[in-house]
């Protein structure tokens, strides 16, 4: 028998309370695992939905910090983005934010060109595509057909403006799912920006090169003030919903992390302080203080690990559950990794670690006499 | 059977005082002791007379408040790691044996190796041996819930020796035990340390106990009662 | 107008950080602030929801704002989104000043032909007057010291109507200077009487330039009516057309 087994053998030998223990530090763990992973999964929808639509690069007004990228004439910027090198399309999105039903939450209502490549990717699941572009009607997403309780033939209102809805289409792209499309003019039309776009999608030949596309960006700054050209992901980062919810999951890994490290501070300072006898025992059989830190710290690590563990695949259960969950359809795609997996298990077992340091220091302090005396 | 001088005593200890609450409590009150080595000694008196206080202090269990100690003529002042110290001079029996309830029989008499320089398996053997030597052949793997109580102080008895200390100190070893087991636990005790030659401090009330002393230090306030002592 | 123009150009060459580590004096906020709404065109659409004192809600409803506005000329549109039955009413109004002389029009398309500017509209408390804030032009202007509104500290202005016989006398705003914004409104008759008042909730910044544009705003008038407007979305480059306010030169035949 060594150290390890010893710290093995106390937590296997007392199974109600290490796995309430492990409970208690798997609950934390997997609050931190699910807010992280949908947090992330909301900011990677985005791009998912620029990367689905074969998207190279986005163009908007600059300085755009709130929720929607300003509105902008596309007439001004078109014809100028078209005649850059390697540029093969640029197509114009129209974007709001719109209640399109009094007991639906706001739900994203996109404008596309008639006939440009964005429908492309779009998967009919049912009906059919517009006829032309003046046609008042909308297709919608998978995931917005079971929120709004429509199906082909029903009519959506949209600012006043009735709309049939003549298809339901699947994306890989959760936004996507969630909105409704119609073409650009009658989007146009119905938030009265006519001629007007919120981002220019630039789509390049397969010969561009990074250095092609930094360089398209480049001339876009020179050529065009006022307007950026940037790739999906960097859209995404700078959108204020995908930021705020990435400062709440900030918060929230945080407060995780704090409650997961009060959760194993104080398991294993109970867990001292119940088997102060037993310390005392070892103190009288001359054990070093060295020796006795290392089996509580050896029993934090494993208390941790396991808990870690535990709550990496109870976070994975709830987040997948939460999408799954009518309320929450449409609104979650979370995303895991192999690397964020193992930077859990070493904040799990850093909490651990932290945990045990004090009760190992005030245990190892103790007077074997007056441990022994402890009840 | 007193012995009277000591030329070489092992342990020695004058002037021993040890009190609690800020002296409001006085468990020993100037206590002047020799014990010789290979010496089975009882220390008796009635409850709260500072037996088991003298042997806590003399184990380093308990840090005196004032009074000299020396161990083999080393002084206790100089010791700088008592748990080494303690380890290897001293084994400890305990009335309530003290056994860890999570162990087996033989891990719980390999705890006090843990954190030893030396092969593992060495210790192992060791152990094996002594509970053999103690008659616990079969319960090498039996948790203490799983043992009689007289089983379960043999275990404390291996416990004790595994480290091969000099000193033995026996805290009431027999008093949770019915007279049956208390006197084989007894017979058994005090072979291995009369083999050994090793020095057996026991704190007991047992008169058929200390009887088998070779010499019996009476405790009465915290004191050597050497009245007591000449009458027995 | 040629002052405003002044100020504008004012606090240009200052630079914002010298402008605004003074306090300006009161004429000096309300040129600023006119200044602010200067616009070649914009558009904002708003859900509002009416609650009445006893708390009862009315089905929201979603208004559109269109306007312009220069130191010569301020014209806006009020028109209904949703529910349909809505769409079909349209209000509309201009100031005009040539030289020191103020003109002013206001027609409507549904219900009647004429409506006054003070009027609530849409059974709300959205007062289109209140939109082209012309106590901004009055010549009395007076700063109040400082005060918070929702946390936010601003500058509290008592601007008092040149037109004694208007049913508003005084109105009260408190300015965040930064923002060029006013965070609260009061609106008092000639007995000092609170007769309505804004709060905004919420502000988004302005595409270009400084300063903040209102998101959500609170509306209370003298009966305890509140007007809760969100707006959901924007154009601060909205393309204003020939036909965007012609309902102005219609003449009440030809409507």
């Amino acid at each position: 028998m060594n150290l390890f087994r010893f710290a093995l053998d106390n937590l296997t030998r007392r199974p109600a309370r290490t796995s309430l223990t492990i409970s208690a530090i798997a609950l934390g763990i997997a609050a931190v695992v699910a807010l992280t992973s949908i947090s992330w999964g909301f900011e990677a929808s985005w791009q998912k939905a620029n990367d689905a639509r074969g998207t190279d690069l986005i163009v908007t007004r600059v300085a755009s910090e709130n929720t929607m990228p300003a509105p902008f004439l596309a007439e001004k910027v078109q014809p100028t983005l078209a005649q850059l090198p390697h540029v093969q399309a640029v197509v114009g999105l129209l974007s709001e934010m719109l209640t399109v039903s009094p007991d639906a939450p706001p739900t994203f209502v996109f404008g596309w060109a008639y006939g440009s490549y964005l429908w492309e990717h779009l998967r009919l699941v049912e009906g059919r595509w517009p006829h032309d572009d003046a046609e008042p009607v909308v297709v919608i997403g998978s995931l917005a057909a079971e929120m709004l309780h429509k199906k082909i033939g029903d009519q959506v209102e949209i600012e006043g403006t009735t709309f049939q809805v003549v298809g339901i289409y699947a994306s890989n792209a959760v936004v996507e799912n969630a909105a409704l499309i119609m073409t650009l003019s009658q989007a146009q039309q119905v938030t009265d920006k006519p001629g007007k776009v919120n981002v220019l999608n630039i789509k390049v030949d397969s010969s561009t090169t990074e250095a092609d596309l930094r360089a398209i960006k480049a001339q876009v700054q020179q050529t065009l003030p006022g307007f950026a050209a940037i790739t999906s992901g960097e859209l995404v980062s700078q959108n204020a919903v995908v930021r705020i919810s990435k400062a709440m999951s900030n918060a929230t890994i945080l407060i995780a992390s704090l409650v997961g490290a009060l959760v194993v501070f104080n398991t294993m300072l109970m867990s001292i302080n119940e088997r102060t006898r037993e310390i005392g025992i070892l103190l009288a059989l001359g054990w070093q203080r060295r020796t006795l830190m290392g089996l509580i710290f050896s029993e934090a690590m494993l208390l941790s690990l396991v808990g870690g563990a535990v709550g990496i695949v109870l976070g994975v259960l709830s987040a997948v559950g939460l999408e799954h969950l009518e309320l929450m359809r449409g609104k979650i795609d979370a995303v895991f990794s192999v690397p964020f997996f193992v930077a859990v298990l070493a904040l799990s077992v850093l909490l651990g670690i932290l945990g045990g340091l004090y009760p190992a220091l005030k245990a190892s302090k103790l007077l074997p006499s007056a441990a022994l005396r402890a009840e | 059977m007193t012995m009277t001088v000591l030329c070489a005593p092992l342990l020695r200890v004058s002037g021993l005082t040890l009190h609690f609450d800020d002296g409001r409590t006085r468990a020993l009150n100037g206590v002047d002791i020799a014990i010789a080595q290979g010496e089975f000694v009882a220390i008796v008196g009635p409850s709260g007379s500072g037996k088991s206080s003298l042997l806590n202090v003399l184990g380093t269990l308990d840090v005196p408040t004032s009074g000299e100690l020396y161990f083999a003529e080393q002084d206790y002042a100089n010791i700088k790691d008592f748990s080494l110290f303690r380890r290897t001079n001293f084994g400890f029996i305990f009335q309530g044996f003290h056994l860890i309830p999570t162990l087996t029989a033989l891990d719980n008499v390999i705890v006090p190796t843990i954190g030893c320089a030396g092969e593992r398996a060495v210790y192992r053997a060791r152990a094996v041996q002594l509970l053999t030597d103690l008659g616990l052949s079969e319960r090498l793997q039996h948790f203490p819930n799983q043992l009689s109580g007289g089983e379960r102080q043999r275990v404390a008895i291996a416990r004790a020796l595994i480290n091969q200390p000099r000193v033995i100190l026996a805290d009431e070893p027999t008093g949770s035990l019915d007279s049956a087991n208390a006197v084989q636990v007894l017979d058994t005790l005090t072979n291995i340390v009369k083999q050994q030659g090793l020095t057996l401090i026991m704190v007991t009330h047992d008169e058929r106990v200390s009887a088998r002393a070779d010499r019996i230090i009476h405790m009465r306030d915290g004191k050597v009662d050497a009245n007591a002592g000449a009458g027995a | 107008m040629m002052r405003s123009r002044a100020y504008l150009f004012m606090l240009l060459l200052c630079g914002w950080e010298q402008a605004h580590a003074a306090t300006p004096t009161a004429q000096e906020l309300a040129a600023m602030m006119r200044v602010a709404q200067y616009s070649n065109g914009f558009a904002a659409r708003m859900s509002v929801l009416v609650t009445h004192p006893n708390g009862a809600h009315e089905p929201p409803f979603k208004v559109a704002v269109v306007g312009q506005a220069s130191a010569q000329q301020q014209r806006l549109l009020l028109r209904g989104i949703e529910p349909a039955a809505l769409r079909v009413q349209r209000y509309v109004a201009e100031r005009k000043f040539a030289g020191k002389t103020l003109t002013i029009r206001a027609r409507a398309a549904q219900p009647s032909g004429n409506f006054a500017l003070d009027e609530p509209l849409f059974n709300s408390g959205l007062v289109l007057g209140d939109m082209f804030s012309p106590w901004w032009d009055w010549s009395q202007q007076t700063l109040l010291g400082t005060d918070k509104v929702k946390g936010h500290a601003c500058l509290k202005v008592r601007s008092v109507n040149d037109d004694v016989h208007a049913p508003i006398q005084t109105v009260e705003s408190c300015v965040d200077t930064q923002a060029q914004l006013s965070l609260r409104t009061r609106w008092y008759d000639a007995q000092q009487v609170l007769q309505r008042s804004a709060v905004v909730g919420a502000t988004l910044r302005k595409a270009e330039g400084s300063g903040q544009l209102a998101k959500q705003v609170s509306l209370r008038d003298a009966t305890g009516q509140i007007t809760d407007i969100n707006i959901y979305a924007g154009d601060e480059q909205y393309q204003i057309t020939p036909q965007t306010f012609e309902l102005l030169e219609m003449s009440e035949g030809a409507r």
